[in-house]
């Protein structure tokens, strides 16, 4: 039993730290990207994400580790280990495409503020003005 | 863009009724409503005959970008934060046919349409 838990956790934490610093060192361009070049406040978010995650999955890993059955042998051990892992990594999955899911978001709304107006003025005021001292013409494009 | 002048009619009961639900809506660059027909209007601004504001809506930027018909329309929507992008869709050259069929189409019965609905019109500016 002792031999199933000490395995599960370790791999368990390995797992996430790995999937938080992937998000951790990856994440950060989306987020600048949606604060709009705010490196401070983007690694900030960043990293309060960061031990969001940690906090949530470390959370969960523990909550899950209680085994129902007796463990009674090698085989056991990895078949016990490689289930509760196996959700873990699924948890895992999920979070992490959350969170992709949040970067993606923040960063298409921040570009969507600065889009510029997506069909091309007819004429300009300037335009208009230079034409002033001709007779009007009527019709254009109605 | 820092403001968005949009020239409709403001004989058009229609009209008047879109200008007050844009004008209700949440704005990125905010709307200024001018109905074409306004005296003061033509004081400042006496160039705008010649886009034939009775048309088409025209709808001008703060830095005098013009824009009219169905590319005010896509301007406008973009100017509001709910409708940004539906803005950007409706500018694909796919989606953009059937915005101009339709924004033709209602500037030219706004009229017809207005009296159908009993949509009640003004008749002077300022008033």
């Amino acid at each position: 039993m002792i031999v199933t838990y000490t395995l599960y956790l370790a791999l368990s934490l390995l797992l996430t730290v790995w999937v938080a610093r992937t998000l951790h060192r990856n994440g950060r361009i989306f987020l600048v990207a949606a604060f709009k070049g705010n490196e401070a406040l983007a690694d900030s978010v960043n990293h309060l994400l960061v031990v969001g995650f940690y906090l949530v999955n470390f959370g969960f890993v523990a909550l899950y580790l209680k085994l129902t059955g007796k463990v009674a042998d090698g085989q056991g051990v990895i078949e016990a280990v490689a289930d509760k892992l196996g959700i873990v990594l699924l948890v895992l999955g999920a979070m992490h495409f959350f969170n992709l899911f949040v970067f993606e978001h923040l960063r298409r709304n921040a570009e969507l503020d600065t889009a510029p107006p997506p069909v091309a003025p007819v004429t300009t005021l300037a335009e208009v003005i230079a034409k002033a001292t001709l007779p009007p013409v009527r019709g254009g494009q109605a | 863009m820092k403001a968005l002048f949009v020239f409709y009619d403001g004989e058009c009961g229609l009209c008047a009724k879109a200008r007050a639900h844009l004008a209700s809506l949440a704005q990125l660059v905010p709307l200024v409503f001018v109905p074409y027909q306004d005296v003061r209007l033509h004081t400042v601004f006496p160039a705008l005959a010649r886009l034939d504001p009775d048309r088409q809506v025209i709808a001008m930027s703060d830095t005098g970008d013009i824009y009219r018909g169905d590319s005010a329309w896509i301007t406008i929507l973009w100017a509001l934060r709910d409708y940004r992008r539906w803005a950007i869709r409706l500018a694909r050259p796919a989606w953009r046919k059937h915005a101009k069929t339709a924004v033709h189409y209602l500037a030219r019965n706004r009229r017809k349409i207005s009296t159908r609905l009993g949509l009640s019109v003004r008749s002077t500016f300022p008033d």
